[in-house]
């Protein structure tokens, strides 16, 4: 890789670690919420932060959005790769877990790996494939509040 | 001492008729001289190829040294950004999920996939920093490679 695509993708990496922080220590009024909404339930404890790693992780599509058209495709593939390899973490963060909440994560992430493999491609970026991203964020988040209900209805 | 060589001189020496109490001293005396000047010379161009040797890899350095030098700095950062997440930021999160008084139990879970989600970041990273450093140094290696073998067939013209 050559020296240009490195600093573009290792600073595309370092921004999405900075939102990470941020959404702590500026108490992020969701991620907050979400801690004192399920405090006294694990799984839907576990659930809000699939649901935030999730999201952290479509972030880093928005911060390649973001990226001048004279990045080179090189940093294109290679910051695909990184966020790829974060989806494979959250994929594996919790195996054997045989819960309805964590297969219903599995089949995000696995939605959510196949969208960004389409996604990070210079020659694709328009208007047209960001709405689609924009959609399965929308759908994203109505599916989890769905599988917060069920998993509700289910505890009470 | 070369004994071929002495024979040889004093052979020499009693075709032109030198005085054979003298012949043999002489001729070992040439035979040193010869042979002197002649390690001399090996040595000489043994030290120039050595020299043009290190000619070459000190240009070489002087060609990489801005490549060596940004993977030493990215290097660098990233180290410290890893340690500075583990000193200063993750205590910073933990006064404020305090502060808030969130649940510790529930502060330890999102503390717990912070460390996560924050360390593969930088994993990935680095995996990128090595990547580039093993191609630069395959780049010096190949031309160190060629440098070697432009010397050798120097020397042997």
């Amino acid at each position: 890789m050559d020296r240009e695509s490195l600093i573009t993708t290792l600073g595309l990496l370092s921004q999405g670690r900075a939102q990470l922080v941020s959404k702590f220590t500026h108490q992020d009024k969701a991620i907050f919420g979400d801690m004192f909404r399920f405090e006294r339930s694990p799984a839907l404890m576990a659930l809000a932060v699939d649901r935030f790693n999730v999201s952290w992780i479509t972030h880093h599509y928005e911060l390649f959005e973001k990226l001048d058209e004279s990045a080179s495709p090189e940093a294109a593939a290679a910051f695909k790769t990184c966020v790829l390899g974060l989806i494979q973490r959250l994929d594996q963060s919790r195996e054997g877990d045989l819960s309805a909440e964590w297969a219903f994560v599995k089949s995000m992430i696995a939605e959510k790996k196949m969208i960004l493999e389409a996604q990070f491609d210079f020659s694709n970026k328009d208007d047209v494939n960001y709405r689609k991203l924009v959609f399965a964020q929308d759908r994203e988040r109505a599916l989890f509040e769905r599988a917060f209900e069920k998993a509700k209805e289910k505890l009470s | 001492m070369d004994k071929e060589l002495q024979a040889l001189i004093l052979q020499c020496l009693v075709e032109h008729n030198t005085d054979p109490a003298t012949r043999d001293k002489l001729a070992t005396s040439i035979t040193t001289r010869i042979a002197g000047h002649s390690k001399l010379a090996d040595m000489k161009a043994r030290l120039a190829i050595l020299f043009e040797y290190e000619k070459n890899y000190l240009q070489l350095v002087k060609e990489f040294k801005e490549e060596i030098k940004f993977a030493g700095s990215i290097q660098e950062d990233l180290r410290k950004e890893r340690a500075k997440f583990f000193s200063d930021t993750l205590k910073e999160v933990s006064t404020t999920l305090q502060a808030s008084q969130v649940d510790p139990a529930v502060a330890a879970t999102w503390l717990k996939d912070l460390v996560g989600s924050y360390t593969k970041s930088l994993d990935l990273s680095s995996g990128l920093i090595e990547e580039q450093t093993i191609d630069t140094i395959g780049k010096i290696r190949d031309d160190a490679r060629a440098v070697v073998k432009d010397v050798d067939a120097n020397a042997k013209t």
